[in-house]
């Protein structure tokens, strides 16, 4: 920091002009002849740290522009990430698929296990790793682009995944359930019905498997409609459990019966 | 909406980062000077000080108060002391008495109740002193405080100078509520010297301010409508361009609200009280004739007070409506947290990191630094040692006592606001 500009001297102690023309407008009742301070030395005006006051501006927008860069390098850094995420959920998934092929091709339900294994592994790394940018970024878009194309990824690796398990189950008779959420950021009763599903995901874990759609990205993410047509989607939140389509939100209680319903043998279902 | 809370969070760290690296610089700019400064014992002349007492119902407090006059170090035929009973129901009026007896130096008037400002104005009328000092009684004199600030005077031999204010300490904090404020106290002293020497203070605290008479005389002394009449009357001066300056060691030791409730009345006082000031004197507000109490301290006066209210407004916005979530999601649940517990895992990642907002958090960090400097400056200004009252005040002092503050000035404003819609 320059020195100079911080040094700034105090002339306060000049008491050889006394005249002051800017005390009469404010205040007619006080004597002119009054000695007042301040005013009288720059002729009318008291002193102004113009000096500090600007430098304060320079060093608030140097630490304005410090903080935009950081959170830039960081972004960057945190869609590097995501990618890698990505990649590595590509492998995981050409691995599942080709797991799978090799189950249709030679019917060798042997592999059944690592199948389901492989499966519920990929599908929490996905719901670990990725969750909380989802959410993030359907609360602010940084640069939209960028979160856009996180959104629309994570919607698809849902739906492959929700696509190979249903498969799966049917295939390997897995005891999973599968759940199809249907979503959007504005819909008021969407939270109570995600919600919900945590708990249920929570508490029967690897079991019931959730695969959540934002209907936000329904513009940009052609499948979304298909999705929305395929399963005639016009009240949210929707829920697709197994095959079977439930509009409107359900009921603690009552999700606990469906899922308990369609899982073969859960100690949660008591 | 998020949109909208978005800009106006970032308007509100921006000007606050702006404000304290204005402190900031001020404080790194004089902090020589400040070493320099001090004050001597040795006065040149000693002149008649007149020190009024008002009292209403003070019973308990009124001899400790009187007693610290006495013991003041300075030569009793200097000393005017004048007890202004203002109508106490109480037995206020017969210690007085009692304790007046044999010092003649001592004067008790009475009156029926007609409030502090009148009564002070009552007693300013027949003060013989060239200065004359208020000490409320709740309040105890350090016995050097009256010689330092009267040796400020000479040294800086302005008859502007009209105000000399103590630095203010909290007297014996003994609950959690006065050890916070004890900590407030010592970070007001420095930002108060701070604001003294850009001539930017606007109070003259009630507690042993020593005013000059015949100033405070030709402007017809305290306002009897204002209900805070120590910050009315530092505005009117500055108004006037007189000068109002710190002793930065001249020490008052004032008790604090022991509990909630006093302590909401007292802040609500001070901020209405303060709100209807700036009101008043709107015409100060960046205007250049000022000086750096126009641009600077006024503009931070009625901004601190909008940030602070949209501040609040924004962390109910941040932080209640999540909770609020939160709670309903636990209903919804039924509380059964069971499963939630059982998976529980502490998932601290790289990408966890990177999802923090560092856009505003470098700001809050740099407004964080600044203020923790302030605030290790201000137990070395202030002569007091940190963490003289151990850790726990500090919870309090850097977790919600400013939300708290924040949350009783949003009331203020509300109150203040819709009194004036009914005078319209």
């Amino acid at each position: 920091m320059d020195k100079k500009i911080l040094e700034h001297p105090f002339p306060r102690k000049d008491n050889s002009s006394k005249t002051n023309n800017s005390s009469k407008i404010d205040n007619p009742s006080i004597s002119d002849n009054y000695p007042k301070i301040g005013a009288s030395k720059t002729g009318g005006f008291r002193k102004i740290s113009r000096d500090k006051y600007i430098l304060a501006g320079i060093i608030t927008f140097l630490i304005f522009s410090l903080g935009l860069t950081l959170g830039s390098i960081f972004e960057d850094q945190r869609y590097n990430l995501v990618e890698e995420i990505n990649l590595e959920q590509d492998v995981k998934f050409l691995s599942l698929q080709m797991q799978y092929l090799f189950l249709n091709s030679f019917s060798n339900y042997n592999n059944c296990p690592i199948l389901a294994a492989t499966l519920k592994e990929a599908i929490k790394d996905i719901d670990d790793s990725l969750k909380g940018i989802i959410e993030k970024e359907e609360d602010n878009n940084y640069s939209p682009k960028r979160g856009q194309l996180v959104q629309r990824r994570y919607i698809l690796d849902n739906l492959r995944y929700w696509i190979l398990a249903r498969e799966s189950k049917q295939k390997c008779d897995l005891d999973i359930t599968t759940i199809l959420y249907f979503y959007s950021t504005d819909c008021p009763s969407c939270p109570t019905q995600g919600t919900i599903l945590t708990y249920y995901r929570q508490l029967f874990g690897d079991k019931v498997l959730v695969f959540p759609i934002n209907l936000d990205l329904r513009s940009d993410e052609p499948l979304v409609e298909i999705m929305i047509a395929q399963h005639e989607v016009d009240v949210l939140p929707t829920v697709i459990i197994d095959d079977q389509k439930y509009e409107g939100v359900i009921k603690k209680e009552d999700m606990g019966d469906i899922i308990c319903q369609s899982l073969k043998n859960a100690t949660q279902c008591g | 909406m998020n949109n909208f809370i978005n800009i106006l969070l970032w308007v509100v760290y921006v000007i606050s980062l702006y404000f304290s690296v204005f402190l900031f610089l001020v404080y790194v700019d004089k902090k020589n000077k400040f070493r320099e400064e001090e004050s001597s014992l040795v006065l040149p002349t000693e002149p008649i000080i007149t020190v009024i007492v008002p009292a209403y119902n003070e019973e308990e407090t009124i001899i400790k108060t009187l007693e610290s006059i006495y013991n003041l170090d300075y030569p009793k035929s200097k000393l005017e002391v004048i007890v202004v009973n203002d109508g106490s129901k109480d037995k206020t009026e017969e210690q007085v008495i009692n304790y007046i007896k044999n010092k003649p130096y001592f004067k008790l008037i009475s009156h029926l109740n007609i409030g502090k400002a009148a009564s002070l104005n009552k007693a300013i009328s027949l003060a013989k002193g060239l200065f004359f000092a208020c000490l409320d009684a709740d309040s105890v004199v350090d016995p050097l405080t009256l010689r330092r600030m009267l040796s400020l005077y000479y040294r800086e031999n302005d008859p502007d100078l009209a105000v000399i204010t103590p630095a203010m300490k909290i007297y014996q904090p003994k609950n959690i509520i006065q050890k916070v404020q004890w900590i407030e106290y010592l970070v007001i002293i420095l930002i108060a010297r701070i604001s003294s020497h850009l001539d930017s203070l606007y109070v003259a605290p009630g507690p042993f301010s020593i005013y000059k008479t015949n100033i405070i005389k030709k402007l017809g002394g305290f306002d009897e409508k204002n209900i805070t009449e120590d910050q009315e009357i530092a505005y009117r001066l500055q108004k006037h361009h007189y000068r109002i300056k710190q002793c930065f060691n001249a020490y008052v030791y004032t008790t604090a609200p022991k509990k909630i409730k006093p302590f909401y009345r007292q802040r609500r006082r001070w901020y209405l009280g303060s709100i209807s000031c700036i009101s008043k004197y709107r015409q100060l507000i960046a205007n250049r004739r000022y000086g750096d109490f126009g641009m600077m301290q006024m503009v931070k006066n009625v901004l601190g007070y909008l940030l602070a209210v949209t501040g609040i407004i924004a962390a109910i916005y941040i932080f209640l409506i999540p909770l609020i979530r939160h709670l309903k999601n636990l209903w919804i649940i039924d509380l059964n947290i069971i499963p939630y517990i059982k998976n529980f895992e502490i998932n601290i990642t790289w990408l966890g990191f990177l999802t923090a907002d560092f856009r505003k958090g470098t700001i809050i960090i740099f407004i964080f630094l600044i203020g923790l400097y302030l605030f290790y400056q201000a137990h070395r200004n202030a002569n007091e040692r940190m963490l003289k009252l151990g850790f726990i005040p500090l919870i309090p002092y850097f977790g919600f006592y400013y939300l708290l503050k924040g949350i009783i000035l949003l009331l203020s404003v509300l109150e203040f606001a819709r009194s004036r819609k009914l005078k319209w």
